[in-house]
């Protein structure tokens, strides 16, 4: 179970990671509209990385990636099936090292929680749920259903407005909710670099965003005002420290430059914005329509897995009678052990109707029919990949001597995985991917 | 000697057991929540802090300072003078005044007390 999830993790981190490079090129494009956009494109991020499954679309730009995901996991799950009763289990080595700096990470964050908590109990309370400590160096917001800001003793007057401006808004945006998310995020994710750089940008942008706000509605003259108590006082660090990991502090030269260069944007950057956002959710948070793997993969390689799954077709080879459809069922299975995408596993429901009900028997019959044009379909492609891969064999005969190089790419084009200890794993050549 | 180190968040607590002692700590703590916003258990906290370090002390569940907000104050002062004027009580004055708009009546009563 935990092995799946590890798997689904790999697999949401992998297909994220395009997303990510993706939203990196579009904050560069989007730099000069406004921050909002920003920290709307790290929220698609965060759904990528959390959501375990998509939608198909053929706008897609993301390659189909599950089968690398596939090497490095079912490598893992081969070495697991293979030395399951030995000591040493590679996989699960994987596992505990996964599990193990997550729960550091948790661990860390809850204990410098508390122990900020503790440093700031007796923060004096100024007014509403503003708290004034001498501990507090910089301002912040801390907690979770009842936000408080806390201060420090020195910030008085003027600064005081603007820090605390800034500060409402951090709480009127959720920010302290959404970066403990994205660090909860980053615990999940932490052996991916680019989830790494995406967290340290995405608190950054909330910092933006925040000022951008609050600098809105100002005057020029204000707007100057608040840069300098940005200056004096350092909103610098990391604006909602329940953020643990110190790193986030930015320059505060970019965070006066932005504020004091804030320009409302125009109909038409909005527009753009939107559309841009649109079309990064559209072609990076969608996984590639299906039916397109289904086709570059091989038959030929699906039926031979048959022998090596066998114990698991046998359950359902057993419950369906009619001989003729004997083999169908077989081939079925084996399919969709390999390919999830597919639902042919509506197959097994009849373990739970009778066999005399009249619908199931209707059922069933329609079933069958389905199958064997199934099968005429699988055949066919079966006919079409035998033929392709003669014409590849006469190609590769004909070239062998004439080019080295051409009979290289041929070679590399009909590669295979070589059969694990357990068996076959099916593997797709890797450039009939694209 | 003077007086120990009080922080400002223990300051302004102080200010509340100077007025009131001797005082509860359970009256403190429910003074304490209204006026500072603290919780029963950071006040009592605080309270065990502070008779450590002998500013307050505590007979069974009464509270009482050891010492008065007249001695933090010249304390507090002290060091003011030590750190920022090298000691200096005139070079203090001078800044002092130079930076505060004295009143008359401040006059009239800084006069009175140097004339003691």
């Amino acid at each position: 179970m935990l092995e799946n999830i590890l798997k689904t993790v790999l697999d949401m981190s992998l297909s994220a990671s395009f997303l990510i490079v993706a939203v990196l090129i579009a904050r560069v494009l989007l730099r000069k509209s406004s921050k909002l956009f920003r920290k709307a494109l790290w929220a698609l991020v965060a759904v990528r990385l959390v959501v375990p499954f998509s939608f198909e679309s053929a706008l897609s730009l993301v390659p189909h990636h599950s089968e690398y995901v596939n090497v490095s996991t079912e490598f893992s799950a081969d070495v697991t099936t293979a030395v399951t009763n030995s000591g040493f289990d590679r996989s699960n080595a994987l596992l505990f090292v996964w599990l193990g700096v997550f729960a550091f990470l948790v661990v860390y964050a809850i204990i410098s929680f508390l122990k900020l908590k503790l440093r700031i109990s007796d923060a004096v309370l100024l007014d509403g749920n503003v708290f004034q400590s001498e501990k507090v160096k910089s301002p912040f917001v801390f907690g979770i259903l009842k936000p408080k800001i806390y201060v420090s003793y020195d910030i008085k007057g003027e600064n005081l407005d603007y820090v605390l401006k800034h500060e409402r808004t951090h709480i009127k945006y959720f920010d302290h909710i959404t970066k403990i998310i994205g660090f909860a995020i980053l615990c999940v994710h932490w052996f991916n670099p680019l989830v790494w750089v995406s967290y340290v940008l995405f608190c950054k942008d909330v910092e933006l965003a925040c000022d951008e706000v609050v600098v809105k509605d100002m005057t020029a003259e204000k707007r100057k005002g608040y840069a300098l108590a940005l200056c004096n006082i350092g909103i610098n660090k990391a604006g909602i420290s329940v953020c643990p990991v110190a790193f986030g502090e930015m320059s505060i030269k970019e965070r006066v430059k932005s504020a004091i260069s804030y320009k409302r944007i125009g109909k038409i950057a909005f527009a753009l914005s939107v559309v841009l956002c649109i079309t990064v959710a559209v072609c990076f948070m969608t996984s590639p329509e299906s039916n397109v793997v289904e086709k570059t993969k091989k038959p030929v390689e699906e039926i031979s897995v048959e022998e090596t799954t066998e114990p698991q077709t046998e359950t359902v080879t057993e419950k369906v009678s009619d001989p003729t459809t004997e083999p169908v069922t077989e081939i079925i299975t084996t399919e969709s052990t390999e390919s999830p995408v597919q639902t042919y596993n509506e197959d097994v429901s009849y373990e739970n109707g009778s066999l005399d009900d009249p619908e199931v028997k209707e059922r069933m019959k329609k079933e069958q029919e389905e199958t064997m044009l199934r099968i005429q379909r699988m055949h066919t492609q079966q006919l079409e990949e035998a033929a392709r891969e003669r014409e590849l064999a006469e190609m590769q005969e004909k070239y062998n001597n004439k080019n080295d190089d051409y009979k290289g790419t041929v070679s590399a084009f009909n590669y295979r995985e070589p059969s694990g200890p357990t068996g076959g794993v099916p593997y797709p050549s890797v450039p009939s991917l694209f | 000697m003077g007086a120990p180190k009080v922080f400002e968040s223990e300051y302004r607590f102080c200010l509340i057991v100077w007025e009131n002692e001797p005082e509860t700590c359970a009256n403190l703590a429910k003074i304490s929540k209204e006026r500072l916003g603290w919780s029963r258990t950071t006040t009592y906290t605080v309270v065990a802090r502070l008779c450590e370090r002998g500013i307050l002390k505590k007979e069974g569940s009464v509270v009482s300072a050891l010492y008065s907000k007249e001695d933090i104050q010249i304390s507090e002062m002290d060091e003011l003078i030590d750190k920022k004027f090298e000691g200096s009580v005139p070079a203090f004055v001078a800044a002092f005044a130079k930076s505060k708009k004295i009143s008359d009546k401040d006059r009239e009563e800084i006069m009175a007390l140097l004339g003691e």
